[in-house]
């Protein structure tokens, strides 16, 4: 257990009527990457600033290295955040606001210039000292606030969506430098975005929130081949989401009725009664498209309806029987079949995942 | 998600000894900012609140005989405004405010429109072209004016000079010279409002009412003045207050043909005497102002005039 | 649609107009003439009489040291306001607040009738001490609203950052708070100054019977009558206020410099560079 950095235990937070987090939980280990994914209200930054002490919660506790610090001032806590606009003090260059920690604990001179110097170098901004923060881009400043958060070596570092503010091509470069800046650091870093993509990159585990909870916790891998619920599904795996009757048909597998044909799933060891009403999570580039007729008669009947490419994959939309689409991506190569075609929707009974069955329980 | 970080005295309820310490420590803090606003407490009780309530008591109370104020009731003061004489000056101060702020808007009307449709730098330049008289002290360019104005001045000299007159035309002391002081001194004020007013406008807008097929002229009467009328109200309110006040621009300008209301006050407090009656003629100046600024938020729906500061 | 010169000439005539007048009293003021509608030559003598004009130059230190004093206590009341009142525990912060600003919104004549009787009815002697007193109040509003805002404009994950660093809040007002709105004190200061160095109306009403200011001088020289005295003083008084008004508008730019990201499409190469000089 020692290892383990920062534990949230049932925070609650309200602003006014709106209530914000509804009682979470996190253990986070020494040295993780752990990023919190979730739609902009989710209160995925409210967590943060409540590990870092700029909000207090109505309930429940943070604990930091086993110390419970949920009533301690922002300054008087060993944790350090990456603001999403960066925030750096506007009359202070590019030194000054790196130093700004040390010089508050009254560090002596000379370790201060080797720390930013350290620090400066770290971030590959060495030369950049005097520059004040209007002076320069904002990729650089972004560094200069990751500079300016690790040099008073924080057990925890927080970052707000960091990458937000940057364009495509240099948020994809970020990413691989953050990453590779944390492996070097050994800092447990705890990372904030709505971006999928970054958080499956980045992180060694995710946890997807939504309206205030954790919808589920766990490693990239888990997150996206094992969503928990049609939520996690959609919003990591954009995965397609088919609903029916479930029928047990032995060696861990089932059967999925439903109005416009058969599917199949895993159990993964979950109790499925038979004429269970379920939920199958199957990603789109899982999904098959057949036009002949399968063994078994599986497959759910659907019409072609469109096809796009959308960067670089090939995008197939079908609808079901009563107007539901669903969406299956191939890796660029071209499909004869076009719009109008009749087409059966297949896929692996691996890649048929049974989600929500804590709620339907 | 950028909920303000609440600081009041919620954490009440907060149990265990670490609190303690915190709450000792907000607890300096809010004494710091409680009484970092002590002084501006203090003065505007004491040197606004309190000369405004005395001014209103002062204003029903009786005039001792020679010298001070009798602790007496009395409506007498307000009453002795009904008369004609006096009447008569608050009739000639709302006309002449009236005169003002019609011109006033209509010169600064189209100088803070087209200000607003300069270029950034532009903008800038004039900004500062204006604020220089703006912050000039208005007896320097009342003196101007005197030099322009007066007998053998530099307009007579200019004016006869091209053979148009051929005696000084003797401008100085005339209602005119009145009514051209007050609106030099007031223009600026028009100019911020409709300026800032103008400023925000979306110049799109425009562009999309002559696309749609509106004259130049339609398009301005639609859509840009409709859009900067909050502007232009807020001038005429921000020109209108002062010039029923102004009473040095008459005095100066005018000689001693033109009385305000402002005239009024300062003779009732300085030569008559006479203290309550200057403190109810006050009293109904500030009614009246306070009613225009009503009417204007009314109007307009904005809660602050514009192009205050 | 083709520009128009009407809007570019309307300007430059208005402001010309604007400053005839000032131009004019500036010219006469170098007139060696004594009288004033005759041009006698260009000369440097009302200086030299103006200087040695002691009534003058003893309403030239009251005005420099009233000016002084009002707009210092106006910056001092303001800023401890417009700094304190968002975190303030007190009842009647926002009336307080309208009220503070009152001096500026009502007409001149009536605050300057309401302190004269005021005055007199507290027993407060008529002079400098009166003189202040008046020129604070319409002083203060000017400072008190630049400062609230520019504490406004200041992004909040400033003082934030601050914390999370390890300031406390002394830290965060001493280091952050204070140096970014000292521009806008100042801005506000240089106003307050020159509005009291120019202040006519409400002197008339609160001065004592022997101090005069600048202001007052030249009003009662131009009821009674002007010597070419006044344009030489008037001219200087011009050009203080000119001066002022300058330094005023260079600090209030300097207050409104944000941090806004301005990330041009050349810098971005850069860093992409640099990025990729990393992998």
């Amino acid at each position: 257990m020692s290892d383990i950095i920062l534990e949230l235990s049932q925070i609650e937070k309200s602003f006014g009527d709106v209530r914000v987090l509804n009682g979470i939980d996190l253990s986070v280990r020494k040295g993780e990457f752990i990023t919190l994914l979730g739609p902009s209200g989710c209160g995925k930054t409210t967590t943060l600033r409540i590990i870092a002490g700029l909000e207090t919660p109505d309930s429940g506790r943070v604990f930091l290295a086993g110390k419970d610090v949920t009533d301690l001032e922002p300054n008087k806590r060993n944790v350090n955040t990456v603001f999403q606009n960066y925030a750096l003090f506007p009359h202070m260059n590019v030194e000054s606001n790196i130093a700004y920690s040390l010089k508050l604990k009254k560090v002596d001179k000379q370790t201060i210039a080797k720390t930013v110097k350290e620090a400066l170098e770290l971030v590959q901004l060495s030369g950049y000292e005097k520059r004040m923060p209007d002076e320069l881009s904002g990729g650089q400043r972004q560094r200069v606030a990751i500079a300016r958060a690790i040099v008073n070596q924080p057990a925890v570092l927080l970052l707000d969506e960091p990458l937000g503010a940057l364009d495509l091509q240099l948020r994809h470069q970020m990413q691989i430098e953050l990453k590779r800046l944390q492996k070097r650091l050994g800092v447990t870093f705890i990372y904030i975005t709505h971006d999928q993509e970054e958080a499956l990159n980045m992180s060694d585990r995710i946890a997807v929130m939504r309206d205030g909870k954790f919808e589920q916790i766990g490693t990239p891998a888990q997150v996206y081949d094992n969503p928990r619920t049609s939520y996690v599904a959609r919003f990591v795996g954009s995965a397609n989401l088919i609903s029916g009757t479930a029928y047990n048909m032995g060696d861990g597998l089932i059967r999925l009725e439903t109005d416009y044909g058969l599917g199949v799933a895993r159990t993964r060891g979950a109790q499925i009664s038979d004429g269970q009403a379920i939920t199958v999570a199957v990603r789109r580039e899982s999904v098959n498209l057949v036009t002949q007729e399968t063994p078994d008669n599986l497959g759910l009947r659907a019409v072609v309806k469109e096809k796009h490419y959308a960067g670089g994959v090939l995008q197939i939309i079908v609808s079901l029987s009563d107007g539901r689409e669903l969406v299956c991506s191939r890796q660029g190569i071209d499909s004869p079949l076009k719009p109008g075609d009749h087409v059966l929707v297949t896929w692996l009974p691996d890649q048929g995942v049974i989600v929500d069955l804590e709620a339907a329980g | 998600m950028s909920a303000e970080i609440k600081a009041g005295p919620t954490e009440a309820s907060d149990p265990g000894g670490v609190p303690q310490k915190r709450k000792a420590a907000l607890r300096r803090f809010f004494d710091a900012a409680t009484i970092s606003v002590m002084p501006i407490y203090a003065f505007t009780l004491l040197f606004v609140v309190g000369p405004l309530v005395y001014m209103f008591i002062l204003s029903f109370l009786k005039r001792a005989e020679t010298w001070g104020v009798l602790r007496e009731f009395t409506w007498s003061n307000y009453t002795n405004i009904l008369k004609p004489v006096y009447l008569k000056t608050f009739y000639e101060s709302l006309k002449l405010a009236f005169f003002t702020t019609f011109f006033v808007a209509l010169v600064g009307y189209p100088f803070g429109y087209f200000m607003a449709r300069l270029s950034a730098t532009w903008k800038r330049r004039m900004m500062l072209l204006l604020m220089i008289p703006f912050w000039t002290s208005s007896l320097i360019r009342l003196y101007g004016w005197i030099i322009i104005f007066r007998a053998n001045g530099t307009l007579d000299k200019i004016l006869m000079g091209l053979g148009i007159t051929q005696a000084p035309l003797k401008l100085l002391y005339t209602y005119s010279a009145v009514v051209v002081g007050m609106i030099y001194a007031l223009v600026p004020f028009m100019i911020f409002a409709v300026y800032s007013s103008a400023e925000k406008l979306d110049w799109q807008l425009v562009e999309a009412a002559r696309d749609l097929g509106a004259t130049p002229w339609q398009a301005f009467i639609t859509v840009s003045f409709r859009l900067t009328l909050p502007g232009l109200l807020s001038g005429v309110v921000l020109t209108f207050i002062p010039s029923m006040g102004l009473f040095f621009i008459a005095d100066i300008l005018g000689g001693n043909k033109v009385i305000l209301v402002g005239n009024l006050i300062q003779e009732q407090l300085m030569k008559a005497r006479n203290w309550p009656f200057a403190a109810a003629l006050s009293v109904v100046l500030m009614i009246l102002t306070s009613i225009m600024i009503a009417l204007y938020r009314k109007v307009s729906g904005v809660k602050d005039l514009e192009g205050l500061v | 649609m083709k520009k128009s010169k009407i809007p570019s000439l309307y300007l430059g005539l208005m402001l010309a107009l604007m400053y005839v007048p000032i131009l004019l009293v500036i010219i006469y003021s170098f007139n060696e003439s004594r009288i004033s509608s005759v041009w006698g030559g260009w000369s440097l003598r009302w200086y030299r009489d103006l200087f040695r004009d002691r009534d003058i130059m003893d309403a030239m230190t009251n005005s420099l040291i009233l000016a002084t004093v009002s707009s210092l206590s106006a910056a001092v009341i303001g800023t401890l306001a417009a700094v304190g009142m968002p975190r303030a525990n007190l009842k009647g912060k926002g009336i307080i607040e309208y009220l503070s600003t009152l001096p500026i919104m009502i007409p001149e004549i009536i605050l300057g009738m309401v302190f004269l009787v005021y005055f007199a009815l507290i027993r407060l002697p008529f002079g400098m001490v009166t003189l202040a007193v008046a020129h604070t109040s319409f002083c203060t509003p000017y400072v008190y609203m630049l400062v609230k805002a520019r504490l406004v404009g200041i992004d909040k994950s400033y003082a934030e950052a601050a914390k999370d660093l390890g300031a406390t809040e002394w830290n965060v007002f001493w280091d952050i708070t204070l140096p970014l709105i000292l521009p806008a004190i100042t801005s506000g200061v240089l106003l307050a100054f020159a509005m009291s160095l120019d202040d006519v109306v409400i002197s008339v009403f609160v001065t004592g019977v022997n101090t005069n200011t600048l202001p007052l001088k030249i009003y009662t020289q131009l009821k009674t009558g002007v010597t070419p005295k006044i344009n030489a003083l008037c001219t200087l008084m011009f050009a203080a206020t000119m001066l002022i008004v300058l330094m005023s508008a260079w600090f209030a730019k300097k207050s409104v410099r944000k941090t806004e990201r301005r990330i041009s499409s050349e810098e971005a190469s850069g860093i992409r560079n640099s990025v990729g000089l990393a992998r």
